[in-house]
């Protein structure tokens, strides 16, 4: 088991080295020149100059890749002399608008997204899987068409749409919810509650629609398999042959998909989050998309990354604990 | 980060086996002719963009400041964003452009992309998906390992960052490699898994024990056979297309103005939600009702071609 | 068009009579509002913001709207005056006792500091920690800030500030409550420069160089309490700060609360709405262009709108080196195509300011009323622009280039300006820059493109820092330039020399005036509109009103809430 996980752990830190270097890439030789992107409006030669320098732009590509791994897992120290910054591990850089450290920015920002994501997500599974379940248990009724009628419609729903219309409809016709900003839990959980309920549903519609059709599927081939059929001829009462013999095995798939969404809504979600004007890593990304602020844009990449190939390999760990051919096949 | 992934998510319902959804009932047979009648149209419509605006006399990038009201901050005269018989879906706030011929032109960008990198995506899979499963060994290695990691990459937020970064030039042309790039992988999987089963059927060892050699077998026993689960994977990654190309577009990194499509119009009017509603939900439905068709029509394909999926 | 802007800030006085009315129980006027409404102290005061505050460091703190809230947490020699209207455009004097008293032919400068100056840990002001603040600008690890000391300080060029040049010799500290600058010229205007950020002291053991940017010591009445870049900076207040010394600011509320970087529409709808908090709160940018219906049409809300004049014009600059551009008769025709109506629009009509016809905007002294390429109702002469473009010979239309920002405002103009220029036969691709590097683009000699949407405001009152900067010749760099049209006149550039050395003020403001229309018949920009900010103010603030110095947002020091 150590053995498997190590080598989990492994493919994974190639992962995301492969896609540092390929983010890294991109923003280093695209055309814009990230010097002036940090140079601002007073922008004069011995500036761009000066910036170059700090930001070893001069040196070549690989040596400039090094530093920033090595600021990734060790820090480092950006200029030389009186005036030099550190930049403590986990150095991701500094945002060229407001030089602010990349890494703590996306600290700052977490604990928006943790919000929305989880929620959602709660919301979603509950909804998504109850609806799936019930669709095959009653297949062909009338339930199970209007479900996965809704569901269909929910998975073809744009975010932005959803969001824009919940606004328009509840915030100002009805005037239900208030406009969503950003509030702690800890400080307020009703202002919480009530800001927040708005991006859960909106994503929690998408995704309900993905799980309902996704348990539903998986759902029905358990329950045609052999053993399902023989726990059946044993005389075992109809819930527990559902919830004990079909359910479990249906439910893998189910956890596998939702080890990987829930990864990438952590990194935070970018349209929800930009359209509910809600402060969180998604926001960030857009913002620093808009204002061209490559450090952020390559940070939010990596730390988004980061969480989905995290969330993969948490999701393969369950299964190898939970079934050992898994470790030993692979 | 993939925020809402419209795109990966009815593939990856596909490859985990999703089961069909009884969809063979009369009312899926008439919703599966509704949207194939709907995407007609659509169609149709996009491609006649300029022959219908010269019917209703205007242009999609035409300023007609006399439809709005200059004191209340350019919103369109007469309520109901402005819809008259010059203008028959209303005018664009703020600039008077008339929202009927952009809402069409956008429809050409959008469906043009998203028919484009769905056929650059299937070409590439079906390609690379044929060579790693009918040959194996390093080729199958090398691909294998590049559809992985192409599948556990977040890639919505790449391709964010990566048209962002991207110079202006055609922003077009530039949506659909990428978008095209990010989605082979998916059909790649499936006909490689096909293609790999297929090799081994009696059919293909028969043909193969008759001295047929690869090429023929490849493409007289194997390609013909993909010919369905392709066409299943084609007709989902499309609506994944509109929606991943709306969505970029609606961020900011899509096609630029003053080129519409249906997220660049929708990401204009987010500020005018409140004054002009129906500015975000006349775009808005139309894009929704797209990708629901296209998702019924792909459905109603996998039923009629999943031998195992189907009629449960 | 003079009358007009009267008009509208006469408006703007009613409108906080109004809410005195409501509030106060019959306070009248404007000014005796704020001063009967001055009485009351504390509270938390919301600034809901869209943007950043780019840098607060004082050194680094060029853009207007930072200026307008660092106020609240640094003070400098003199400043502006606390008043609505033109009164705002006044200097006054802050940590000084006057505006400056100037010898050797206005190329000495000295300032006397008042007593009793205090930070907030309690030690006194002293002239040298002014003198370091000043230095620090010349520190090239902090640039961004206004060019002024590096170009009027005697051995100013050479000199690469306090981190690794020692003291700068032009500036001395005799005592530690005076402090005298020596200029490498006369500059008449030095005690108005003195109101810039750079001018505010910085205690040299609490500078932490780059890092100062995220928490600047206050000499004001607040201090920061928590700076979230991107997200909020909380100020509260800064018990060391004697009122008796400061004349200009009121420091009501207990606590002001600045949310940044939020999402426009979202500010306007929560405005508007006034729930719990944000009765409490006011908006620190306009009102968008969507929002601009639900408030006119409200009574209630049209008196809840704050709108304030300001010195800023937005013109389109065509860059007169680039090809068909250098023709006169050219840029003359794009004067008249231009719908400057329908560039307005975009921003939200008549609200946001009127249709401008002049460079000096009618706010600065000097302005003098003009109108050379007219137009009804400033939607532009196509027949016009089409005959002067045959008269330049290129009937046929040409290829234009326009630079325009990537932000939803900048693609709708440049939008506006290529359906007003496809009329005449004048073709214009659109070249979108990113928000954060669109000024260090265009500014870039060799990346800019044929025309540039632009705009300028001037970095204190009057037409000095206007067209000096913007139009003169000699000016042009090659990275960080600010003449953007690239216009070269030697007959202009030499007039730029003999108002620089006019002795008097109001010579200098009419000379520029005078110099704005001949400008103007060369055509090198195209004026469009004269901002105006309109800004949503929420019922239990008092004390609001639009500043001419901060493009007419709220002035943040007056603003107080009700017990």
């Amino acid at each position: 088991m150590i053995w498997y996980t190590l080598r989990r752990l492994g493919v994974a830190a190639l992962l995301l080295l492969v896609i540092c270097a390929l983010t890294f890439v991109i923003f280093y030789v695209m055309p814009d020149d990230p010097a002036q992107q940090a140079c601002g409006k007073a922008c004069g030669p011995e500036r761009i100059a000066q910036i170059r320098d700090t930001l070893g732009l001069d040196r070549p590509l690989y040596h400039q890749f090094g530093s920033y791994l090595v600021g990734v897992f060790a820090g480092r120290t950006y200029g030389t002399g009186a005036l030099s910054v550190h930049c403590g591990f986990p150095c991701l850089g500094f945002s060229f608008q407001t030089n602010e450290p990349v890494w703590r920015l996306l600290v700052t920002r977490l604990p928006v997204s943790v919000s929305i994501a989880i929620g959602a997500a709660v919301l979603w599974l509950v909804v998504g899987v109850t609806a799936g379940v019930i669709s095959a248990l009653r297949r062909g009724s009338l339930w199970d068409r209007a479900a996965m009628a809704a569901a269909l419609g929910g998975i073809s729903l744009p975010i932005y749409l959803t969001a824009l219309l919940f606004q328009y409809v509840l915030v100002i016709k009805l005037g239900w919810l208030p406009h969503p900003h950003a509030v702690s839990l800890f400080v307020d959980p009703l202002a919480w509650v009530q800001s927040m309920i708005m991006p859960w549903t909106t994503l929690a519609l998408l995704y309900a629609g993905l799980y309902a059709r996704l348990a539903r599927g998986e759902m029905v081939e358990s329950l045609g398999r052999d053993f399902v059929r023989t726990a059946r001829a044993k005389g075992l009462p109809e819930r527990t042959v559902v919830l004990r013999h079909a359910l479990r095995p249906a439910m893998t798939p189910v956890v596998t998909v939702f080890g990987m969404d829930l990864g990438a809504l952590l990194g935070g979600a970018l349209i929800t989050e930009s359209v509910y004007g809600l402060p969180g890593v998604g926001k960030l990304a857009s913002d620093a998309i808009n204002s061209a602020d490559q450090p952020v844009i390559l940070g939010v990449t990596l730390f988004a990354a980061g969480f989905i190939v995290l969330a993969n390999v948490a999701v393969d760990l369950v299964y190898a604990l939970l079934d050992p051919r898994v470790r030993h096949a692979t | 980060m993939r925020a809402p992934s419209t795109r990966a998510a009815p593939l990856r319902a596909l490859l985990l086996r999703t089961r069909s959804v009884g969809t063979r009932s009369v009312l899926a047979n008439r919703a599966t002719t509704v949207s194939l009648v709907a995407i007609l149209v659509l169609l149709v419509a996009a491609l006649a963009a300029p022959v219908l605006t010269a019917l209703a006399g205007t242009s999609p990038t035409a300023f007609d400041t006399g439809a709005l009201d200059a004191n209340l901050g350019g919103l369109p005269r007469g309520g109901f964003g402005g819809i008259s018989s010059a203008h028959w879906l209303g005018v664009e706030p703020g600039s008077g452009r008339d929202l009927f011929a952009r809402i069409l032109y956008g429809t050409r960008v959008s469906l043009l992309i998203a028919l484009a990198a769905t056929a650059v995506s299937v070409v590439l899979g079906t390609v690379l998906g044929l060579v790693a499963g009918f040959f194996g060994g390093w080729a199958d290695a090398v691909i294998g390992r590049v559809m992985d990691l192409l599948m556990s990459f977040p890639s919505l937020i790449f391709m964010i960052a990566l048209m962002s970064v991207a110079p202006a030039a055609n922003r077009e042309l530039l949506l659909v490699a990428v978008l095209g790039f990010f989605g082979w992988p998916y059909a790649g999987r499936i006909v490689r898994g096909q293609a790999m089963s297929l090799s081994r059927r009696e059919f293909v060892e028969a043909a193969r024990a008759l001295g047929a050699n690869r090429r023929t077998l490849l493409f007289g026993e194997v390609l013909p056979n993909l010919a369905g689960p392709v066409l299943v994977v084609a007709t989902l990654s499309i609506p994944a297309c509109v929606a991943t190309e709306a969505g970029l577009s609606f961020l900011g990194v899509g096609v630029r103005p003053p080129t519409p499509s249906w997220g660049q119009l929708i990401a204009q009017a987010v500020p005018w939600y409140a004054a002009d509603p129906l500015y975000f939900l006349l775009p808005g439905a139309l894009l929704f009702g797209t990708v629901l068709a296209f998702n019924v029509l792909g459905d109603a394909v996998r039923d009629a071609l999943d031998p195992r999926g189907g009629g449960r | 068009m003079a009358s007009r802007t009267r008009t509208a800030s006469l408006g703007a006085s009613l409108i906080l009579g109004l809410i005195a009315v409501a509030g106060c129980g019959g306070a009248h006027g404007g000014a005796a509002d704020s001063q009967a409404a001055g009485t009351h102290r504390g509270g938390t005061l919301h600034v809901l913001s869209t943007i950043d505050l780019e840098h607060l460091d004082p050194a680094r703190a060029y853009v207007t709207s930072t200026q307008d809230v660092v106020r609240l947490v640094y003070r400098t020699l003199t400043t502006y005056a606390a008043a609505p209207g033109r009164a705002g455009s006044s200097i006054v004097p802050d940590l000084a006792t006057d505006t400056g008293t100037p010898s050797d032919g206005a190329k000495t400068w000295t300032f006397h500091l008042k007593e009793g100056l205090k930070y907030e840990d309690g030690r006194a002001i002293t002239a040298a920690d002014i003198r370091y603040g000043v230095e620090r600008t010349f520190a090239p690890e902090l640039p961004e800030g206004p060019p002024y000391a590096r170009t009027w300080l005697a051995g100013g060029a050479s000199y690469q500030g306090p981190y690794k040049g020692g003291d700068l010799a032009a500036i001395a500290t005799p005592d530690d409550r005076t402090i005298v600058f020596t200029l490498n010229r006369p500059v008449a205007d030095f005690g108005s420069a003195a109101a810039l950020p750079m001018f505010a002291p910085v205690p040299k053991d609490k500078d932490t160089g780059v890092g100062y940017d995220s928490r600047p010591f206050s000499s004001g009445p607040y201090k920061i309490d928590t700076f979230e870049p991107k997200k909020q900076l909380t100020l509260v207040r800064n018990e060391s700060w004697d009122q008796k010394t400061d004349d200009v600011r009121k420091a009501l509320p207990d606590r002001i609360e600045i949310d940044l970087n939020l999402d426009g529409s979202v500010v306007d709808q929560r405005m508007i709405a006034a729930q719990g908090e944000d009765a409490n709160a006011v908006a620190f940018e306009p009102i968008g262009p969507a929002s601009v219906a639900q408030v006119q049409t409200d009574p209630t809300l049209r008196a809840r709108l704050i709108t304030g004049e300001s010195e800023n014009t937005r013109f389109l600059s065509l860059n007169t080196r680039r090809g068909q551009l250098g023709n006169v008769k050219v840029r003359q025709a794009i004067a008249y195509a231009i719908d400057k109506d329908a560039l307005r629009l975009t921003r939200g009509g008549p609200i946001a300011g009127d249709l401008a016809t002049t460079i000096l905007p009618p706010s600065v002294a000097g302005h003098v009323d003009g109108d050379p390429y007219p137009s009804k109702d400033g939607k532009g002469d196509p027949d016009k622009a089409r005959q002067l473009l045959a008269e330049a010979g290129v009937a046929g239309g040409i290829d234009l280039t326009l630079d325009a920002p990537a932000t939803n405002g900048g693609k709708a103009q440049a939008e506006a300006i290529q359906s007003s220029l496809a009329k005449v036969g004048i073709r214009v691709a659109v070249n979108e820059v990113s928000g954060s590097s669109y000024w260090s683009t265009v500014g870039n000699t060799a990346q800019e493109h044929d025309m540039v949407i632009d705009g300028w405001t001037p970095d204190w009152p009057g037409a000095s820092t206007y067209l000096p900067i913007v139009l003169d010749g000699r000016a042009i760099t090659k990275q960080g330039n600010n003449n953007r049209a690239q216009y070269d006149s030697s007959a202009v550039n030499s007039r730029f020399d003999q108002i620089a050395a006019l002795p008097d003020a109001n010579a200098a403001n009419a000379a520029y005036g005078q110099l704005d229309g001949q400008i103007m018949a060369d055509a090198p920009v195209v004026p469009f509109l004269w901002d105006k900010a309109a800004i949503l103010v929420g019922p239990n603030v008092v004390g609001a009103y639009g500043h001419v110095g901060y493009v007419g947002r709220l002035d943040l020091v007056s603003l107080g809430l009700r017990g």
